[in-house]
C-alpha cells in the first residue's frame, strides 16, 4: 500500500518539476522576446533624429527616408503581430544600412558632429539589437530543447508546447564592425 | 619577419654590450657564493663533529644559521642591484623597442584593490605582491599591466603542536586592464570552464546553479563555450559585449598564450589575467646571461601582453564612447 501512495507521489513530484521547468523555459522566451522588443524602441527613437539631420543633406534619397518614416510609423503602432514586427524590422535594418553606405556620396554629412554622434549611437544600437537576438535564440534554443528531448517532451505535448524558430541574423548584422570603416579615421 | 631581424638589430647593438657587463656582475655573485661555501666548510665539518661526539646538534645548527645570514646579508645587495640593473637596463629597452610610448615602474604593481575588483578569482588574499608595472596607450585604448602574485595561508599544527604556516597561490602571472570600448553597466565574467568540460551537461547544470556571479550565460559559439563560462547579471548587455568577433579573438588569443586565461568586465575596463607558473622579466643567476633567446622570450612574453589591446580590436571606436 505504502509502495503504491510512494509511487503516486514520485509521479506527481516528478511531473510538476517537468511542468514547473517548461513554464519556465517558456517564460524565459517571452522574456527575451520583450528584451529584444526594449532594444528596438531604443532605435526606433533613434530614428526621427537621425531623418530630420540627414534630409537636409541627401537630396536623393528623399524616397528612402520617407519610408524609413513610415515603416517606423508602422512599428511603433503597436497593432501588429510579432511575426510582422520582426519583418518590418529586417527592413528598417537594411534601408537603415542602405542610408549610412550612401552617406559615402555626401562629404558634408559625414563631418557633421552632429551626424558623427547619431552614428555612434546607432551602430550601438544595432549592436544591442544583435546581442538581445542572440540572448532570445539561445532562450528559444533551450526551450525547444525541452520540447522535443525526452521526458520533457511528453509533458510538452500534453501541456500543447510547440517548437519555436530562432532567429536567421542578416548578414548584415554579423558583420557589424565593417560600418567603423565608414568613419575613416 | 623584420620584427624578429630589427630585435636581432636591438639585442646585438643595445643589449649586447649591457647582458655582458650584467654577466661579470653575475658572476661575482656566484663567486661570492662559492667563497662563503668554501669558507664555511671547515668550522662547519668542525661543528659536526661535536654534534655527534657530544650527541647535540645545537652547534651544527646554530653555526650553519650564522653562515647562512652572514652569505644572505653580504650576498642580498649585490642580487638587489643586478636585479634592478638588468629591469633598467634589458627589460625598459625591450618594453621601449615594442613601443616607446609606454611608461615602465619595475618596482610598482596594480594595486590589489584592482585585483580584487576584477573579480575573477575570490578567495581572501593574505600577501598580494607583484612587481614589472608598464602602462600607456595604444591606439586609443588606455592600457596598464603588471606580474601579480596574490597568495593565502593555511596554518596547521602538528602531533607536537608546532605551528606551521603553508602558502597558497591563488594567482601567480599577468594582470592586464584595459578602457574597454563600449559602454556597460553591469559585471561580465569570462572564466576558464572545467565543470563542463569534466562533466558535460551535469556540469552546465552545476555551473546553472553557482549564482555568485551573477546567471550562466550560454553563447552560440560551441568552441567558445567549451573554453569558457561566461556569468553575468544581464543576458543582453554580456552578449553586447561578447559579440560573435569578440569571441573568435579571445579563442585566438588563448591558443597564442597557450594558458588558461579568464577576463571580466567590470566598471567599463576589460580585465585579463594570464597566468605563469615562472616568474617573469627576471635575470638568471646560474647559467649565461648573453643569448638572443632568453632576449626574445621576454620580448615575446611582453609583447603578447602589450598586443591584446590590437587583438582584441579595443581600439575599434564605433560606439558612443570615444
Amino acid at each position: 500500500m505504502y509502495i503504491i501512495l510512494g509511487i503516486i507521489v514520485a509521479v506527481i513530484l516528478v511531473m510538476a518539476m517537468m511542468y514547473n521547468g517548461l513554464i519556465n523555459k517558456k517564460n524565459q522566451v517571452e522574456n527575451a522576446f520583450g528584451g529584444m522588443d526594449a532594444q528596438l524602441k531604443k532605435r526606433y527613437d533613434l530614428i526621427p533624429n537621425l531623418i530630420s539631420t540627414v534630409q537636409t543633406y541627401m537630396k536623393h534619397e528623399a524616397d528612402t527616408l520617407t519610408h524609413i518614416t513610415e515603416l517606423r510609423a508602422k512599428a511603433i503602432s503597436g497593432k501588429i503581430s510579432d511575426d510582422e514586427k520582426v519583418d518590418l524590422d529586417n527592413m528598417i535594418t537594411s534601408k537603415l544600412g542602405g542610408i549610412m553606405v550612401a552617406v559615402e556620396n555626401y562629404p558634408d554629412l559625414k563631418a557633421s558632429e552632429n551626424f558623427n554622434q547619431l552614428q555612434r549611437s546607432l551602430n550601438e544600437v544595432e549592436e544591442q539589437i544583435s546581442a538581445s537576438r542572440r540572448a532570445y535564440n539561445a532562450t528559444v534554443t533551450s526551450y525547444n530543447n525541452g520540447v522535443e528531448m525526452f521526458p520533457t517532451n511528453i509533458m510538452a505535448g500534453m501541456m500543447s508546447m510547440k517548437h519555436k524558430n530562432v532567429f536567421e541574423i542578416p548578414e548584415t548584422q554579423r558583420e557589424n564592425v565593417n560600418v567603423g570603416e565608414l568613419f575613416d579615421k | 619577419m623584420p620584427e624578429k631581424i630589427n630585435l636581432e638589430n636591438l639585442y646585438n647593438t643595445e643589449l649586447k654590450p649591457k647582458l655582458s657587463e650584467l654577466d661579470n656582475q653575475r658572476i661575482a655573485i656566484i663567486n661570492k657564493i662559492k667563497r662563503y661555501i668554501l669558507l664555511s666548510i671547515i668550522p662547519v665539518a668542525l661543528s659536526i663533529y661535536f654534534s655527534i661526539s657530544f650527541q647535540n646538534p645545537l652547534p651544527t645548527i646554530i653555526l650553519v644559521g650564522i653562515f647562512i645570514l652572514i652569505s644572505f646579508l653580504k650576498i642580498s645587495p649585490l642580487w638587489k642591484e643586478y636585479r634592478s640593473q638588468f629591469k633598467e637596463q634589458v627589460i625598459r629597452e625591450i618594453i621601449k623597442f615594442i613601443d616607446s610610448s609606454l611608461s615602465y615602474s619595475p618596482t610598482k604593481k596594480i594595486s590589489q584593490s584592482e585585483f580584487v575588483k576584477c573579480g575573477i578569482f575570490r578567495t581572501g588574499i593574505d600577501r598580494y605582491r607583484g612587481d614589472d608595472f608598464v602602462n600607456g596607450t595604444i591606439g586609443s585604448t588606455q592600457m596598464e599591466f603588471s606580474e601579480v602574485h596574490a597568495e593565502y595561508k593555511t596554518t596547521t599544527i602538528d602531533s607536537k603542536g608546532r605551528r606551521r604556516t603553508h602558502w597558497h597561490t591563488i594567482f601567480k602571472g599577468l594582470l592586464f586592464s584595459a578602457d574597454f570600448n563600449k559602454e556597460f553597466n553591469i559585471k561580465t565574467y569570462v572564466l576558464t570552464d572545467r565543470a563542463e568540460k569534466m562533466f558535460g551537461f551535469i556540469g552546465t547544470k552545476l555551473q546553472k546553479m553557482n549564482k555568485a556571479r551573477g546567471e550562466l550565460v550560454k553563447l552560440e559559439n560551441p568552441e567558445f563555450e567549451s573554453e569558457f563560462a561566461v556569468y553575468s547579471d544581464d543576458q543582453i548587455e554580456s552578449r553586447y559585449l561578447l559579440s560573435p568577433s569578440l569571441m573568435e579573438r579571445i579563442l585566438s588569443f588563448k591558443k597564442q598564450t597557450k594558458k588558461n586565461i579568464q577576463l571580466s568586465f567590470i566598471d567599463s575596463r576589460l580585465y585579463v589575467t594570464v597566468p605563469y607558473r615562472k616568474a617573469l622579466f627576471e635575470p638568471k643567476l646560474f647559467g649565461e646571461m648573453i643569448n638572443f633567446s632568453d632576449v626574445q622570450e621576454y620580448h615575446n612574453d611582453l609583447s603578447l601582453v602589450i598586443s591584446i589591446a590590437e587583438t582584441l580590436n579595443l581600439n575599434t571606436r564605433i560606439w558612443t564612447k570615444k
